[in-house]
């Protein structure tokens, strides 16, 4: 009854029940929702889009076999997002991927399809403001690299799949307080290094 | 969102409060209007990172190698399951198999009680002749114990003598 009520506060946790129950469509639906927010969390921590992609397929395949324990005491976001931070700090902490990882670095960008999101104010950004961005794209990803492991996850929960610092907090399995601190301290370090190219955007 | 709405919500968006939607609209605001941007500090600017950032398309492919995956690895499980259990256990829940490892387990045990039974000896025979050696030796070895407190008593002695030797004053 109370998994119910907290399910139809949360439409991922709804669908988390029905698959629970034997209904596949509703996997299929999950797998929809948070396919690309979950290659793009990947992403931000191994700059492959193969890799990213495992990861993610990984993460959903966890999902399939935790569905018969799931309970939907907290928001299924949540839940998701703790599996996916520990997914991407086990492959990351793989030799085989610090290894990878080093050959990557000088084409981190030459995934074909990987876009800045459009600005709709401003229509359409002329030819020197892509580059700028560009640029800005790919001083953030190597800032984003250098971060403590904490402090990437948390600004990534934070500021890129946009969880409040409650919902952070509840994925870390650390206080508030800690995440506002792992926070303040990776947009010090990040503004050290990208504020002389963002003023030049802004 | 307008400039308004924005401003009005800038602080629990700054303080981590929002999430989803509400936080997104208010960074893409940000991101699009110089004057709610320049109420954010130098650190602050930072919270329009994401916007600026580059996004990953999933591939086209990735639901269906994903399904082809799933059933991979849904196929597998009962087969890993069945290779880590050390011994059937289900089996035992056959009754006629169940019967008759119930029925062997009886025999065995029965079997052992029965051989402890006739291999029992009570003691009942009389003292051997080497315990009796010792039990009729314990006078010696009681004279034993004196000897060695004579000895210590010897020791006595010579710390005694020890204090009298001329012009000492004797036990301290």
């Amino acid at each position: 009854m109370k998994e119910a009520t907290e399910a139809s506060l949360d439409r991922d946790a709804e669908l988390m029940l029905r698959f629970k129950a034997g209904d596949q469509d509703a996997f299929n639906a999950l797998f929809d929702r948070h396919c690309a927010p979950l290659v793009n969390f990947a992403y931000r921590f191994v700059r492959s889009r193969e890799l990213a992609e495992e990861l993610a397929q990984e993460v959903f395949l966890r999902v399939y076999d935790a569905a018969s324990g799931y309970h939907a005491t907290a928001r299924f976001t949540t839940w998701l997002y703790r599996i996916a931070t520990n997914v991407c700090l086990n492959e990351m902490r793989r030799p085989r991927f610090r290894v990878a990882h080093e050959s990557l670095d000088s084409r981190q960008t030459q995934d074909c399809d990987a876009v800045p999101f459009e600005l709709p104010d401003k229509g359409r950004p002329a030819a020197d403001v892509l580059i700028q961005r560009r640029a800005i794209a790919d001083a953030l990803q190597k800032a984003l690299q250098e971060l403590p492991d904490k402090q990437r996850i948390a600004f990534v929960l934070n500021k890129y799949q946009e969880l409040s610092y409650s919902e952070v907090a509840e994925v870390m399995a650390v206080s508030e307080k800690a995440v506002k601190s792992l926070i303040h301290r990776a947009k010090e370090a990040l503004a050290a290094t990208l504020q002389p190219l963002m003023k030049e955007l802004l | 969102m307008t400039c308004r709405e924005t401003q009005a919500q800038l602080e629990a968006f700054l303080n981590g409060k929002l999430s989803g939607e509400s936080s997104r609209s208010i960074r893409r605001h940000l991101a699009s209007c110089n004057s709610c941007a320049a109420l954010l500090s130098p650190e602050d600017l930072i919270e329009l990172l994401p916007v600026l950032d580059e996004t990953i398309q999933p591939s086209a492919g990735l639901q269906a190698r994903f399904h082809a995956r799933m059933e991979a690895h849904r196929r597998e499980q009962p087969e890993k399951t069945r290779r880590t259990l050390p011994f059937d256990w289900r089996a035992l829940g056959r009754p006629a198999r169940l019967i008759g490892a119930g029925a062997l387990a009886t025999v065995l045990v029965a079997a052992g009680i029965i051989f402890e039974i006739r291999s029992y000896r009570p003691y009942a025979t009389a003292p051997s002749e080497v315990e009796m050696t010792i039990a009729g030796n314990l006078p010696l070895l009681q004279d034993l114990r004196v000897i060695e407190n004579l000895e210590m008593l010897e020791d006595f002695d010579s710390i005694d003598n020890l204090s009298t030797v001329p012009g000492s004053s004797g036990l301290r």
